[in-house]
């Protein structure tokens, strides 16, 4: 699989993010890891990108975070959605089904 | 102080000192370590498995607009808050005048001077509160506003002792050039700036 541009991805990383944490409680590393293996390394989202991204969920109240387990000499933090942050990951997902609907009609079906 | 240390607290050098930056730098730098020690693990040396990290960290601009961002919003919050001060207290001390001047000496209006000054207070704030809100400069509005309670201090002086003789237009007249001044300064900033823009 060819690495994706991350210009393609960018608009839906909140959601993308939403959707790790929806799953369970993760720190940051375990999600670059995360999407990294799911995606088997075509999408690896820079570190710098995804604390931005937690920022900003934080701030919106879609997310929250707690001081966890040790390792590596420090305490890692770990992420959890809130009731709202599931609300808007539902809406994204509606979202995203309907703009592939309107996408496939023009990219599918041509060899 | 580790490489990754000193690269994270190298880029976030720039970005003002906040608890919330503390935390995404001890953050950014606990989960930095792992990775170095999962190349480690992998197969790395200690020395290729830290530029690989630092090499695959990518742009702080992000973190630093989101930062930002937080720091302006605690800042108008907190703006907020001297507001809401600004008008209770300049409401109290309007009523605390307005009592003195009637209990004392109700043949004599004087409370309008000391109420001139402290409207300036909660008049002041909010205009700069919404500067930071809007993001632009709010001088304009702001003169036109003291301009207003400029002239009407000048028309109740006018009228209260001279009704008789019309004064009050010449140091009005002096006072319009706050607004007009900022208007057309305004108006030539902004015109350089589109200039520049083309």
């Amino acid at each position: 699989m060819s690495l994706i541009s991350s210009d393609i991805i960018r608009g839906h990383l909140d959601a993308i993010i939403l959707r790790m944490i929806y799953e369970k409680d993760r720190y940051g590393y375990e999600i670059s890891k995360e999407i990294a293996s799911r995606t088997g390394n075509a999408f690896q989202i820079k570190e710098a990108t995804l604390y931005a991204v937690f920022q900003r969920l934080e701030k919106k109240q879609f997310i929250e975070s707690y001081l966890g387990d040790v390792s590596n000499g420090g305490r890692r933090r770990y992420y959890s959605i809130t009731a709202s942050g599931k609300v808007y990951l539902k809406q994204e997902i509606d979202n995203w089904h309907e703009m592939r609907d309107v996408i496939d009609i023009f990219m599918e079906g041509l060899e | 102080m580790n490489k990754i240390e000193a690269h994270i607290t190298k880029l976030f050098r720039d970005i003002p000192d906040s608890g919330r930056k503390k935390e995404v730098m001890q953050e950014i730098i606990q989960n930095l370590s792992e990775k170095v020690t999962d190349l480690v693990t992998q197969g790395c040396t200690e020395d290729e498995a830290v530029q690989k990290a630092i090499e695959d960290f990518g742009d702080i601009d992000d973190i630093r607009k989101e930062l930002e961002n937080s720091a302006q919003l605690i800042q108008t919050k907190n703006l907020g808050l001297s507001l809401a001060f600004s008008v209770w207290g300049g409401i109290l001390i309007t009523a605390l005048f307005i009592f003195i001047n009637f209990y004392y000496t109700p043949e004599h209006i004087w409370f309008v001077y000391p109420v001139f000054a402290v409207i300036w207070w909660p008049m002041s704030i909010l205009f700069y509160r919404l500067s930071k809100v809007k993001g632009r400069s709010m001088a304009f509005p702001y003169s036109v506003a003291g301009f207003v309670l400029i002239l009407s201090l000048i028309l109740f002086i006018n009228f209260y002792y001279t009704p008789s003789t019309v004064w009050f237009v010449y140091p009005a007249f002096a006072a319009v050039w706050w607004p007009i001044s900022l208007f057309f300064f305004q108006t030539h900033k902004k015109d350089r700036k589109d200039d520049n823009l083309d």
